[in-house]
């Protein structure tokens, strides 16, 4: 089904190119309203319904995701804290703090009076349920691939009375995202794809993390896609069997600000089994930021277009305009 | 009369076990996500002998530079880790001791936690600052619970276990606490290297730990007597001339040496030390240097084999720790149903 859903996607943004546009694209599969009703009632990805008597107006996110879509939306004033991780935007660094994806305090949850908290899968669910118990409405997210990220920015849009503005985010970055898709359609061959460490162990990412869709979607074929889990370890040898030959490496924002290519680059061509892959010989290494790529959110987008351009630079015309 | 019997089955049991641990090596030589048979395997082994490796010839580096190191480091593991848990049960007199039981796992945990938590990634003499900060670590570790055991002249055995209990539950909280305040990706490297792994092999971290172990073996062989005489009791060795004290710093430094080596270049591979002496000395008896001649290739195969299935069970990588305890655990406790009346000595 998701597979088809793909196909799909790609044939369309094949006939976008054409110029047969006005096709409606596949990720708006959940209609929405441009003016929610309240009481809203909703049914998050855990399976637990809310009934909402109007937006809410103190907000807790917990989940780096979640902040960077609030404040996507223009909602950075309606959050009352944030998690420890929480980094993106750099403003949400000074706001208070309520502790980490897993041992965030209920009580402080509390203590703040939210009237509303966005969550995740990876939040403890009991805790999310003691908290919804105690009269703080909890929606949490699941999001698995890049159409759920879109959904889920409608979804906060709905919720927090911003539908019009969430509905252009989710298209806009729709549309970037097509746009890559017909930028790379018809590569052949599509070129060989390393996402992860460059020292052993070589941490990578498999079927089912959005690396692999963001790897896909650039129009790369990912070398761990078979390795069997969604964070799968390769071995040496299977670098050396599958010869990559687009390397890309997740820093930090601050060690990627920091670090520059050319400083990786060298001890990259003298290591002793990346200097016998393509990527090695030819210095296809480059620098993404870390945690754009792992989070469920707007600037996973930024991420394709940055594999994209590193691995077809020649389908991408310079006048094009770069997103930060 | 059964003494004899044991003794002649000796060197046909070491000869046995080095021929299946030669078998093992020829076939993990053509394991691997490369189609490489067994004469292909052996013909880039012999070019990289003789240097006539290209340096473009990916086939033969995989061999050469990825499975060789591989096998032999695991055997290399094996072998230090049997042999340093022959000595530690030794010196304890104890069923339960092995070479990790006076701080070596927690003070090698702690220094390879702590190499990564300040992001060093240097390497010395191909071990990285993970692996020298572990070695650090371990014998750090092991000499602190040595001294702190350290009693009116006598280092109690009581102590020592006591006070290596302790002491690694204090590393361990440390090392919680510095995982705690790193980042996500180092948390996953430590863990990785804390279950133990063969995938960062290289001809250069192994030359270490081979004369560590030749070294070792040797002089525990000429000094195996006094590991037989140990097993009377600490009283009886002493009435019998053994200078009891300087005998058991010595033996303990030298397994501590030989478990921190290992440890260094592999992460924390559990149960081997402990389970292997256990193995052989129901088939072989308690005499140490029997146990020492059959648990070195023991442990070599031990390994080498788990390794083997690690690297066959997914095309991820899997410690190779959790394989030896899997793998293990049943077998040895099979042998200990099935033999009545097991004597610790």
């Amino acid at each position: 089904m998701k597979f088809n859903h793909r196909l799909l996607s790609f044939v369309f943004a094949i006939l976008t190119t054409v110029g047969l546009t006005s096709v409606p694209s596949l990720a708006e599969v959940e209609p929405s309203s441009p003016q929610p009703v309240f009481p809203l009632r909703l049914k998050d990805d855990l399976g637990y319904e809310i009934v909402l008597e109007a937006p809410p107006a103190r907000i807790i996110s917990l989940a780096p995701s979640n902040t960077e879509i609030l404040c996507a939306l223009g909602l950075e004033d309606r959050l009352v804290a944030v998690t420890t991780l929480c980094n993106w935007p750099p403003s949400v660094r000074d706001k208070p703090k309520v502790g980490g994806l897993v041992d965030f305090n209920v009580e402080q949850i509390l203590a703040w009076q939210a009237d509303f908290v966005f969550a995740v899968r990876g939040n403890p669910a009991e805790r999310l349920r003691r908290l919804q118990k105690m009269g703080t409405p909890v929606y949490a997210f699941d999001c698995g691939r890049l159409d759920d990220i879109l959904a889920a920015i409608e979804r906060v849009g709905l919720v927090c009375g911003v539908s019009e503005k969430a509905k252009v985010l989710a298209d806009s970055l729709r549309a970037r995202v097509e746009r890559v898709q017909s930028a790379v359609a018809g590569v052949s061959p599509r070129k060989r794809v390393y996402v992860g460490t460059i020292r052993s162990p070589y941490y990578t990412a498999g079927r089912g993390s959005f690396i692999d869709e963001v790897i896909e979607l650039a129009g790369g074929d990912n070398i761990a896609r078979s390795a069997g889990s969604r964070w799968p370890i390769l071995s040496a040898e299977q670098i050396l069997v599958s010869d990559p030959q687009a390397v890309f490496l997740g820093l930090d924002y601050e060690d990627a600000g920091k670090m520059n290519r050319e400083k990786l680059l060298e001890p990259f061509q003298r290591d002793p089994i990346w200097s016998r892959t393509s990527a090695g010989r030819q210095g296809a290494l480059f620098v993404l930021d870390q945690d754009s790529l792992h989070r469920p959110a707007p600037r996973l987008v930024n991420m394709i277009e940055q594999v994209a351009r590193a691995l077809y630079p020649e389908r991408f015309s310079e006048t094009e305009t770069r997103h930060p | 009369m059964k003494s004899a019997r044991r003794k002649s089955s000796v060197v046909p049991g070491a000869l046995a076990l080095i021929g299946l641990l030669l078998a093992l090596s020829a076939w993990g030589l053509t394991l691997g996500p490369a189609d490489i048979g067994f004469s292909e395997a052996v013909h880039w082994v012999g070019q990289g002998l003789r240097a006539r490796l290209a340096e473009d010839n990916t086939r033969g580096a995989i061999v050469w530079e990825l499975r060789l190191p591989r096998l032999l480091l695991a055997a290399l593991v094996g072998a230090s880790l049997a042999l340093a848990g022959v000595v530690m049960q030794g010196i304890f007199r104890n069923p339960m001791a092995d070479p990790f039981l006076v701080g070596v796992s927690g003070g090698a945990a702690l220094g390879a936690t702590a190499a990564t938590f300040w992001g060093w990634s240097w390497a010395l003499a191909g071990i990285s600052a993970t692996g020298l900060f572990a070695f650090a670590g371990a014998l750090g570790v092991s000499f602190a619970v040595y001294v702190l055991a350290y009693q009116a002249g006598r280092v109690p055995v009581l102590n020592l276990l006591l006070v290596g209990v302790a002491l690694g539950a204090l590393c361990q909280g440390i090392t919680a606490l510095l995982l705690r305040l790193s980042p996500s990706t180092d948390v996953q490297r430590v863990f990785f290297w804390l279950m133990g792994s063969f995938a960062s092999a290289r001809w250069d971290s192994l030359g270490g730990l081979a004369i560590c172990l030749v070294a070792a073996l040797v002089w525990l062989l000429w000094r195996a007597r006094e590991l037989d005489l140990l097993l009377l009791g600490e009283e009886e060795a002493a009435a019998l001339g053994l200078h009891v004290e300087r005998t058991k710093g010595v033996l303990m430094a030298v397994a501590a040496l030989l478990a921190a080596v290992a440890v260094s270049v592999s992460g924390i591979i559990g149960f081997v030390g402990l389970m292997v002496p256990h193995m052989v000395r129901l088939w072989a008896g308690p005499k140490h240097r029997r146990l020492m001649v059959l648990s070195v290739p023991a442990g070599a195969v031990l390994l080498v084999g788990s390794d083997l299935v690690a690297r066959s069970l997914l095309v991820s990588e899997v410690p190779v720790g959790i394989i030896t305890t899997l793998l293990g655990v049943p077998f040895f406790l099979y042998l200990l149903k099935r033999k009545r009346g097991y004597h610790f000595s």
